[in-house]
């Protein structure tokens, strides 16, 4: 048999595979023609989460508005914590309510994005060991399909949000910064994504990660300004506090949604600064894991 | 064509493997291993795959064959890179679909055209390229009617069938089966075997993993046979096929049965010691409607009631063709204490057609109520050749679907005319 090296490099090839592949590769190009991949799996988790429901689709509202529920009646009501980011905004009249559901919902989104790509290649490991796909169509996947009950709640957040405006429950301060919610929202997803990467990558040698991540998730939230205000934690410790990328885009969308609260450039700057770099971390752990996890998974 | 294009090429490539379980102290012995460069600390590894190197043209179609852990699919899982090698590379000229199982990715809450749009998907077909197949893929997979249920409540052949389907409608340059034809009934195994040959006749490449060797021999030109890990041989199907299945057990001094491994159940009251055929053929070669006779030395324990012999009669591609009960025989009846014997057997072979075969050789004792008990077992005893008489206007055979065995010519007892029509000559019969 003939031999010759030099023609592997000569880019006749369509594709060669090598041991070893560059980290910090997004196949771009991969991913817009495994598009429609994409859609197929969105849809499919759409179709299937809720068959064999009596309720169906509905469960995806009905469960903020309890979780809401028991924020408004225990930390709002019995434990009386504030829900001001900053003590100029002692005056804005803003029932509890709308304050626990817009964080519920961004958090039950941001949450199930990160549970779920931190275990995606355990639970995609029949697909993916044995058909080749580019596997970064997983984590997009996941963080679009779970988009859909987020929009859904949060239309529902914005139905009761008006509805209380009419009812004069709640002052409405909009200004033109609410267009920026995207901007804030396309942040959670990266940082979801990112921190569900690492944490797959991780998980596929040793599963210790994921029995850590649920206790972690639950440490998160309690750690971020979503059943509190930001002006519950002492100035003493807010920077030391502020450092948790959460926080500073948590408190940004409420600042655009409900025009006043906390927003320092200093902290949101920093949010992107820590997002980026796990991102990068997350997308080289993953592509490292992404070539050879169906050995050792 | 001046120059043929590769369109796989497999360079030098090795996968590595380690062995037992990851916990804790697995962790460890990493660990240390890591930090002392201590060998003793390595963890056990095994090379699945090691060193193979070999090219595809377009449209080979190329089966590889291999005992169970030879690194067939391994080697299919690296070229469709669900893994990487551990050393060396793999190059693809084209698109790569693989069926490393079929039913990959089937969810069973859809229905069966939603499943066919997704797993379509996961192969890699655009919407559109599944829109415009989707008819043909339905009426291939004969679930027509099922097609919009979802895929639970199809029966396990319908499931296949319908995975299958997607999966061999694919337009992709290059096309890697594993193991994927133990499907459906045999229509519709057929009808995926005429499928897979015009995949191959329209120019795709195609390798083709699998243990039924008639699969590989009916489809593949060119055969690899790998084994450990390694390629033991690349080149022409039948030479393959006889490096990984045929028993090599030709032999025209006779074959020494002493010592061959009892495989089979017998209570092992008689021991055959050799078999030989006493024909005086040259390489055990004979020809269409021929006998066959051969002479069996064999010793017992002690004297036995009368016995027979079973003669089974194998292609060399271990498939059985039929068997022969002897006639029951007592060789003491002449009141001898002798406990070693020569029998000499005649077999009537006439009607077996051209091929390769060999005998499976049991020495039974069967009682009234048909019940029996084996005194000696033998698979693979010797091995004889059938090759076309001269004269026989069949140069062509197709075991496949004619089967090993001839049944005598059938006789024309008379041919008589239903119809009224008369010759000229008035009055006679045609």
């Amino acid at each position: 048999m003939k031999y010759n090296i030099h023609m592997n490099s000569s880019g006749k090839w369509e594709k060669v595979i090598r041991p070893h592949g560059r980290l910090l590769q997004v196949d771009l190009k991969g991913l817009w023609a495994y598009r429609d991949l994409v859609l197929m799996l969105i849809k499919r988790d759409f179709v299937t989460q809720y068959k064999q429901t009596i309720l169906g689709p509905a469960w995806a509202v009905i469960k903020p508005l309890l979780t809401t529920l028991v924020f408004t009646v225990f930390f709002g009501g019995l434990a009386k914590l504030t829900t001001a980011d900053a003590a100029s905004a002692a005056d804005l009249v803003l029932p509890g309510f709308l304050f626990y559901m817009l964080g519920t919902v961004v958090w039950d989104y941001f949450a199930a994005v990160v549970s779920e790509t931190s275990t995606l290649f355990i639970d995609n490991q029949q697909i993916m060991g044995k058909v080749y796909f580019p596997r970064l169509v997983m984590p997009v996947t996941i963080a679009l399909s779970k988009l859909i009950s987020f929009v859904i709640q949060f239309a529902l957040f914005i139905a009761i949000y008006v509805v209380c405006a009419f009812a004069g429950l709640a002052e409405v301060h909009l200004s033109w910064t609410v267009i920026l919610f995207p901007v804030l929202m396309l942040e959670l997803m990266l940082l979801a994504a990112s921190f569900g990467m690492l944490i797959s990558a991780l998980t596929v040698k040793y599963r210790d990660m994921q029995m850590m991540l649920g206790f972690f998730m639950q440490l998160w939230r309690y750690g971020s300004p979503l059943a509190y205000g930001l002006l519950l934690i002492p100035e003493t410790w807010r920077t030391v506090y502020l450092l948790n990328p959460f926080a500073p885009v948590v408190t940004a969308m409420r600042c655009v949604m409900f025009g006043e609260g906390f927003f320092d450039w200093r902290f949101y700057a920093l949010s992107w600064v820590t997002v980026c770099a796990l991102a990068l971390i997350g997308l080289a752990a993953f592509n490292k894991t992404e070539r050879t996890f169906i050995d050792t998974v | 064509m001046d120059k043929e294009r590769i369109m796989i090429r497999v360079d030098h490539v090795t996968k590595k493997y380690r062995l037992g379980m990851i916990d804790g102290a697995s962790a460890r012995k990493d660990r240390r291993y890591r930090r002392t460069g201590n060998e003793e600390y390595a963890a056990d590894t095994i090379l699945a795959v090691n060193d193979v190197s070999f090219d595809v043209t377009e449209g080979e179609v190329v089966g590889i064959v291999g005992h169970n852990g030879a690194g067939k699919s391994t080697l299919l899982k690296m070229i469709s890179a669900v893994t990487v090698p551990t050393e060396g590379e793999i190059c693809l000229g084209g698109k790569v679909a693989s069926m490393l199982e079929v039913g990959t990715g089937f969810n069973p809450e859809l229905t069966g055209r939603e499943n066919i749009y997704l797993n379509g998907a996961i192969l890699g077909m655009k919407r559109k390229e599944i829109d415009a197949k989707i008819d043909e893929i339905i009426e291939f997979s004969e679930c027509g009617r099922f097609i919009d249920t979802p895929v639970k409540r199809y029966s396990s052949g319908m499931y296949m069938k319908l995975a299958f389907s997607v999966a061999v409608n694919l337009d992709a340059e290059i096309v890697m089966m594993d193991e994927v034809l133990a499907v459906g009934d045999v229509n519709f195994r057929n009808k995926c075997i005429a499928k897979i040959m015009e995949i191959s006749r329209s120019g795709r490449t195609i390798l083709f993993v699998s243990h039924n060797i008639h699969m590989i021999r009916m489809l593949c030109k060119r055969c690899i046979v790998m084994n450990e890990g390694r390629i033991e041989f690349d080149g022409d199907v039948e030479d393959a096929v006889h490096r990984y299945v045929i028993e090599d057990v030709s032999n025209e001094e006779g074959r020494n049965l002493a010592d061959m491994e009892r495989v089979l159940d017998s209570d092992g009251l008689c021991h055959m010691e050799h078999i030989e055929l006493i024909d005086g053929k040259a390489g055990n070669a004979y020809e269409t409607g021929e006998k066959l006779h051969f002479r069996l030395s064999w010793t017992a324990e002690k004297k036995l009631p009368p016995m027979q012999l079973r003669i089974g009669i194998w292609t060399d591609d271990k498939r059985a063709v039929g068997i022969s009960y002897s006639e029951i025989f007592d060789p003491w009846e002449n009141g001898t204490d002798a406990l070693a014997f020569d029998t000499e057997v005649e077999l009537d072979i006439s009607g077996l057609a051209p091929g390769k075969y060999n005998l499976e050789m049991i020495m039974l004792e069967i009682f009234m109520d048909g019940s029996f008990v084996k005194h000696d077992a033998l698979r693979g005893t010797i091995a004889f050749s059938v090759s076309a008489a001269p004269g026989n206007l069949l140069y062509s055979r197709y075991n496949n679907s004619w089967g090993y065995f001839d049944v005598s010519p059938a006789k024309i007892e008379s041919s008589r005319q239903t119809d009224g029509r008369q010759t000229d000559r008035e009055g006679q019969d045609l």
